[in-house]
């Protein structure tokens, strides 16, 4: 190839480039398109940078038609959730990454739909903006499961660390969804959406410290929270008689079934509070927590204090008159104390951890059908079912206090090397005999038959 | 549809996924020497088949080990101080989804105090992680 030709021959250009998409080099002009000159014709492979056929046949590349489409849904999902424009820049721009990432570069339009969602949620999540996966799954009416699995492999492939989901910031754009103030249902039933969410913030901070929240999905938390707040911030009969079916009714948000027992355990916690309060004389049951519910979040740090004291002494008396020693300090230990609050009884962790480990602990005094008899040391070491830890302590996680029954392991022989002998008597077992066999095809053809019609 | 035969015994309690191969993948025994024991059961009845099988190359690829730490775990602050090895979206699963790099044990731990380690080829990473991940989650006890 000649280096020296800087005119085209042609047209007499001196515009003439070198063009090295193919096997052959050449130098071509830009300006007739004739070839000035080339190199050696080869049939074998020189290690040039593989040229694809989209290359080779571009003149000017398009920015593709779905890519356009996905950040106008983006857009427009933040338009309707009425987010900031940072947000969406933000949301616009980790779509267009996560769109050209190969896992997500051959998906669905579907789920190329979920993704622009997904990128909106965490954009939302990282500037502070209380949203829920349930929001962005309703918008794009697609399965949460789809969006959540969505979500999660967008943040690894984008390397994106998100704040975790804080149920305290989100309820208060939640309760905007309740359309109870005065201009939507009759003054009595009214209710200012200021004082709704302020106290609906406060019972769900309750919840948090009671272990009510952790671990547990937030939408039925905040609705229950909502319920109660609502209940106690005027409670008359008219409202307490009002069921949460009716409640959601006339507030206009789909009843979430969750939401029942929810209600259920966040009275409990108001009941066990509610008996602490010096003034209050009545026993203080479900049916009445609600009036004193006001006085209960106004005092809710110095309650809890006296409520775990409480439990702590009648723990140490019983424990005293059945001649135990160790069971009130274990449940001091699980006590909730976020706010400071020190138990001056407080075990040394040794103790704790020998406690837990042992499973030589007395049993209840009856067979308590929630207790499940699964072994925290192992399957096989003791017949007996581990006593429920949660169920001596004031505050613990519900599914500790009410586990699901489990089944009973069978204590399985444990000397077992693996290399023991295989009677054969054992195998034959497992065979069939060429009649069973006969007799087992001719029925699953009959069966077949009788489906197909 | 599934390209594997799936057969199951009774003693030790175990599935296994037979492929046409002569691959076997032996799932639920309860220790290794069980996994062992009823592999070669299976191998043995695919030999009484009158297939020329023989029992090579056994080799544990999981195992999955359960405990109880008995007290109650905040997933929300665990989640905040270890953010880097932890996923916890209540919206999605109920447990915390915590990754640690040595060893390379995937840990589920829920609020209850009971934790689940998976992805161990050995039983030594198993204790390995529970040692390391027991005093974190005693940090979470009392707050």
């Amino acid at each position: 190839m000649s280096a020296s030709v800087t005119r085209c021959p042609g047209c007499g250009s001196s515009n003439i480039v070198d063009d090295d998409l193919y096997c052959q080099a050449q130098r071509v002009c830009v300006d007739c398109g004739s070839v000035v000159s080339e190199g050696v014709l080869t049939d074998d492979w020189t290690g040039d940078t593989e040229i694809s056929y989209s290359r080779t046949t571009a003149v000017a590349r398009k920015p593709c038609l779905n890519l356009i489409k996905g950040l106008q849904r983006v857009k427009a999902i933040c338009r309707i959730l009425r987010v900031n424009s940072e947000i969406e820049n933000h949301s616009q721009t980790y779509y267009t990454q996560a769109y050209q990432h190969e896992a997500f570069i051959r998906v669905s339009l579907q789920k190329k739909e979920v993704l622009a969602g997904c990128c909106v949620l965490v954009s939302c999540r990282l500037l502070n903006w209380p949203i829920t996966m349930g929001t962005i799954s309703c918008l794009l009416d697609a399965d949460p499961v789809v969006v959540g699995a969505v979500y999660q492999e967008m943040i690894k492939i984008l390397n994106i660390k998100a704040p975790v989901f804080i149920i305290n910031d989100v309820i208060e754009a939640h309760s905007q969804e309740y359309k109870i103030s005065s201009l939507h249902v009759p003054e009595e039933l009214a209710e200012n959406s200021r004082d709704l969410t302020k106290r609906a913030v406060a019972l769900v901070e309750l919840a948090a410290d009671t272990w009510i929240v952790t671990g547990r999905h937030p939408t039925p938390i905040m609705m229950a929270s909502i319920y109660l707040s609502w209940q106690s911030l005027k409670p008359n009969k008219h409202r307490l008689k009002l069921t949460l079916d009716k409640f959601c009714q006339m507030a206009k948000v789909n009843k979430l079934k969750p939401a029942m027992k929810r209600i259920a355990e966040m009275k409990e916690v108001l009941c066990k509070l509610g008996r602490e309060i010096p003034w209050v004389r009545e026993a203080v049951t479900p049916d009445n927590v609600m009036q004193q519910v006001e006085d209960i979040l106004n005092y809710r740090f110095a309650l809890l204090r006296r409520a775990l004291r409480t439990h702590e002494e009648t723990l140490q008396t019983e424990s005293e008159a059945s001649g135990q020693d160790s069971v009130p300090e274990e449940a001091a230990s699980s006590q909730v104390s976020e706010h400071g609050e020190q138990n001056s009884n407080a075990p040394t962790a040794e103790e704790c951890e020998l406690n837990a480990g042992s499973v030589q602990r007395p049993r209840d005094g009856n067979d308590d059908p929630h207790t499940e008899p699964d072994g925290n040391t192992g399957g096989g070491e003791s017949q007996a079912p581990a006593p429920n830890w949660g169920k001596r302590v004031l505050f613990a996680p519900p599914c500790v206090v009410h586990p699901k029954r489990r089944r009973v392991e069978r204590p399985e022989c444990k000397d077992v090397t693996g290399d023991e002998e295989i009677s054969d008597s054992e195998i034959d077992s497992y065979i069939r005999t060429p009649r069973e066999a006969r007799e087992f095809a001719l029925t699953q053809k009959m069966l077949s038959e009788s489906e197909k019609t | 549809r599934f390209a594997a035969v799936i057969m199951r015994i009774r003693e030790p309690r175990t599935t296994a996924l037979i492929f046409s191969s002569g691959k076997m993948v032996c799932t639920g025994a309860k220790s290794e020497e069980h996994s062992r024991l009823a592999a070669r059961k299976y191998a043995r009845v695919v030999q009484k088949l009158g297939f020329p099988a023989r029992f090579t190359d056994f080799k544990i690829q999981n195992m999955v080990a359960s405990c109880d730490v008995c007290f109650p775990i905040r997933l929300e602050g665990l989640v905040l101080t270890h953010q880097q090895f932890s996923s916890y979206e209540p919206e999605l699963f109920p447990g915390l989804i915590y990754r640690m790099v040595k060893p390379r044990i995937v840990l589920l731990i829920f609020v209850s105090g009971k934790v689940v380690l998976t992805g161990a080829k050995e039983r030594a990473e198993i204790y390995d992680a529970f040692e390391n991940i027991y005093p974190i989650l005693k940090g979470f006890r009392k707050q």
